[in-house]
């Protein structure tokens, strides 16, 4: 990558950087430092999982934090910015799928005392509460998803709506009272996949004050076209949704390992087996490529700031784009 | 149908005792009963654990009533059809074990063959609300059969498990009619048309279970079958209406009976259950008990109140319509025990 300028080098040390969507900590690591980030949004539980297992995992996290210093857990935007000012990282408790939930819409407060702040209420397939982004009959909320999101607006979590089919998407921003995020999905107008969002899912997002945390995950990054993903074209996908909806509306979420190689195999494995739709077109094109070159990991985040500036970005533009536009959305969610 | 030879009510008598009679829902069986007389039946599909369940909870209700059943000297586990004629013959009563939800399934499809080596044999697809499968007939969106549904119906017919679509939205269990390789059931469930109710089927249901050969059992459950008359409990007639409409629109094969009765004795028990229920799911039970000041009490018609303890007053209300002695044998019990042996498999 292009040497970074001292003037990037020093907005990107001074501002706030989120991960919206992260995931496989084992404790602090280089890569923190280098990717210079604030606070990062965990995935946490694993697909499937059921409350005990889920806690189990969250577990993890407060030994992580427990045991070393240079971490923190967030449970407020003032966490946030107090771990900034102390050179500390935050991790933010969440879940990619709403499983965790069991049938009972009280775990929701449950979850809420245990610091857990961001849920997606589901995860490529249907759930009790909603449709995934690959079935085909495309429905709505059911009740218990409708019962789940009024849950999340009281008690103070964010609604999270990557990987959920559109309709169902559609009508979890009908219904929120808060803000909703996409925190790692890319505009289909520019990168056609399922796991990709339309204009009008974009569009309602910003009109609920919500964010859309463009990624760098090669298979939603890449446009189609002979050349493998890049940073430039992750630019295009952030430009295009400031185009539609402006600046207050974007975020970034890496959907990258927090320590490098934590990804359990088992894990990778079982959900390839189901992913066919999301991978598969970009896996035949571009056999080998695991990484959009510029951004392979959350350790682009520097270049990204730099191409930015370079491309006449102001920076309190690209502070919003850091992370200042998460936080503002997750402050309103979280009311604190 | 030929309805020229009308059976006498002590034929009727004589036919009940010695035909197979099997009740296509009950619940609560907990030991020895005397609501269970081999004399009056023949077999009946038990729902062996609470819908709310998960797998665990849903494994401990089912060795509780295996417990119950082995210290019963009148009824018997059923594991294969041919275990429903052999407890004919050696006067017991045949427990089926069902289920009326797939969440202790959850996502995990071995689950269907662990089930399956406990004893289940139908597992009906949601209950009223949403699963990972479908939606139940509760959901407004009815968004239709999931991608892992496909996959939980291919497994039932893989493992030898009845599929069963009461409770189940109308659009999800018109696509599992179709996706299903064996044919489905609406273990009990009646005609829309005669009684407006979430539970109950559309003529497209009721035509789509028919054209794949499956069964609709008809229900005595006073809710799915009062015909909408705020404040009145229906009779045994009011039923059979049921059973005729649908016969004349599929056929005299694919009709049985269910009563969604409980086989324990212990009034209590059932009492809490009907007010929980009747909580929970307005929309399926307070039509009913609008008019009725005790929400718990009236749940079957005039003339089979006691449900499953005693079915012959519907034999006698078939015969009095005239259906020949073979029909009212399909009714009351043939058509069910056909059915289960084409879709177990044995």
């Amino acid at each position: 990558m292009s040497t970074i300028s001292e003037e990037a080098r020093a907005l990107h040390a001074d501002a706030i950087v989120i991960d919206g969507c992260s995931f496989f900590s084992q404790g602090w690591h280089e890569r923190l430092a280098i990717a210079g980030v604030t606070a990062l949004q965990m995935t946490v539980p694993w697909p499937g999982d059921d409350f005990r297992r889920a806690v189990r995992r969250y577990q993890h996290y407060y030994r992580l934090v427990n045991e070393d210093a240079r971490l923190g857990l967030v449970t407020s935007t003032e966490d946030i910015r107090q771990f900034k000012r102390e050179g500390r990282v935050g991790f933010i408790l969440g879940s990619q799928d709403a499983d965790i939930l069991e049938t009972d819409p009280g775990l929701v407060e449950v979850y809420h005392r245990l610091g857990v702040r961001v849920i997606q209420i589901s995860y490529n397939e249907r759930n009790l509460l909603a449709d995934g982004c690959l079935e085909p009959t495309n429905a709505g909320l059911s009740r218990f998803g409708k019962a789940v999101i009024r849950e999340m607006n009281r008690v103070g979590i964010q609604v999270d709506l990557s990987h959920v089919g559109e309709r169902s998407s559609l009508e979890a921003m009908d219904i929120s009272t808060k803000p909703c995020i996409f925190s790692h999905s890319n505009p289909k107008a520019r990168a056609d996949n399922p796991r990709n969002i339309t204009d009008e899912q974009i569009r309602r997002c910003a009109e609920t004050g919500g964010v859309i945390g463009l990624s760098p995950w090669p298979p939603i990054c890449w446009t189609g076209g002979p050349n493998p993903p890049s940073l430039d074209d992750l630019i295009g996908h952030i430009e295009y949704v400031v185009d539609l909806v402006g600046i207050d509306h974007v975020a970034i979420g890496t959907d990258s390992e927090a320590t490098p190689g934590a990804y359990p195999k088992e894990l990778r494995t079982s959900l390839g087996a189901t992913y066919g739709p999301v991978t598969g077109r970009f896996q035949e094109t571009h056999p080998g490529v695991r990484h959009t070159a510029g951004f392979e990991s959350m350790e682009g985040f520097p270049n990204l700031t730099a191409a930015l500036l370079e491309r006449g970005w102001r920076p309190e533009d690209v502070r919003k784009l850091l992370g200042e536009n998460l936080l503002r959305v997750y402050r309103e969610s979280w009311g604190a | 149908m030929n309805k020229t030879e009308t059976l006498s009510p002590e034929q009727a008598a004589r036919l009940h005792k010695d035909a197979i009679v099997i009740d296509g829902l009950s619940f609560y069986y907990d030991g020895p009963t005397p609501r269970l007389n081999p004399e009056l039946i023949t077999a009946t599909n038990v729902t062996v654990a609470e819908t709310y369940n998960d797998f665990g909870a849903a494994v401990e209700e089912i060795l509780t009533v295996r417990a119950a059943l082995a210290r019963d000297p009148g009824a018997r586990l059923v594991e294969r059809a041919a275990d429903i004629e052999q407890a004919k013959q050696d006067g017991v009563v045949g427990i089926i074990f069902g289920l009326q939800a797939s969440l202790p399934i959850g996502t995990d499809l071995s689950r269907i063959g662990k089930l399956y080596d406990l004893g289940v044999r139908i597992i009906q697809l949601t209950y009223n609300d949403r699963t990972w499968t479908g939606d139940g007939c509760l959901e407004p969106v009815d968004g239709g059969l999931s991608r892992f549904g496909r996959e939980f119906i291919e497994e039932l017919a893989r493992v030898g498990v009845a599929l069963d679509l009461s409770h189940v939205g109308r659009r999800t269990s018109l696509e599992a009619i179709a996706a299903s390789p064996k044919p489905p059931m609406f273990s009990h469930a009646n005609p829309a048309a005669l009684t407006d109710n979430p539970r109950n089927l559309t003529d497209e249901q009721i035509k789509a279970i028919g054209e794949r050969g499956g069964l609709i059992g008809c229900c005595t459950w006073a809710p799915l079958c009062y015909k909408n008359r705020a404040g009145v409990q229906p009779t045994v007639d009011d039923f059979l209406d049921h059973v005729d409409y649908v016969v004349d629109l599929i056929g005299i094969d694919h009709v049985g009976i269910a009563t969604d009765s409980a086989c324990t004795a212990n009034t209590a028990w059932v009492a809490q259950h009907s007010l929980e229920f009747n909580t929970a799911f307005p929309e399926i039970a307070s039509g009913y008990y609008a008019h009725f000041s005790d929400r718990t009490g009236i749940t079957q018609p005039v003339g089979v109140e006691g449900g499953i303890a005693d079915l012959s007053p519907i034999t006698q209300g078939l015969a009095r319509r005239g259906y020949r002695e073979e029909d009212i044998r399909k009714v009351i019990g043939g058509n069910f025990l056909r059915h289960l042996r084409e879709v177990w498999g044995s």
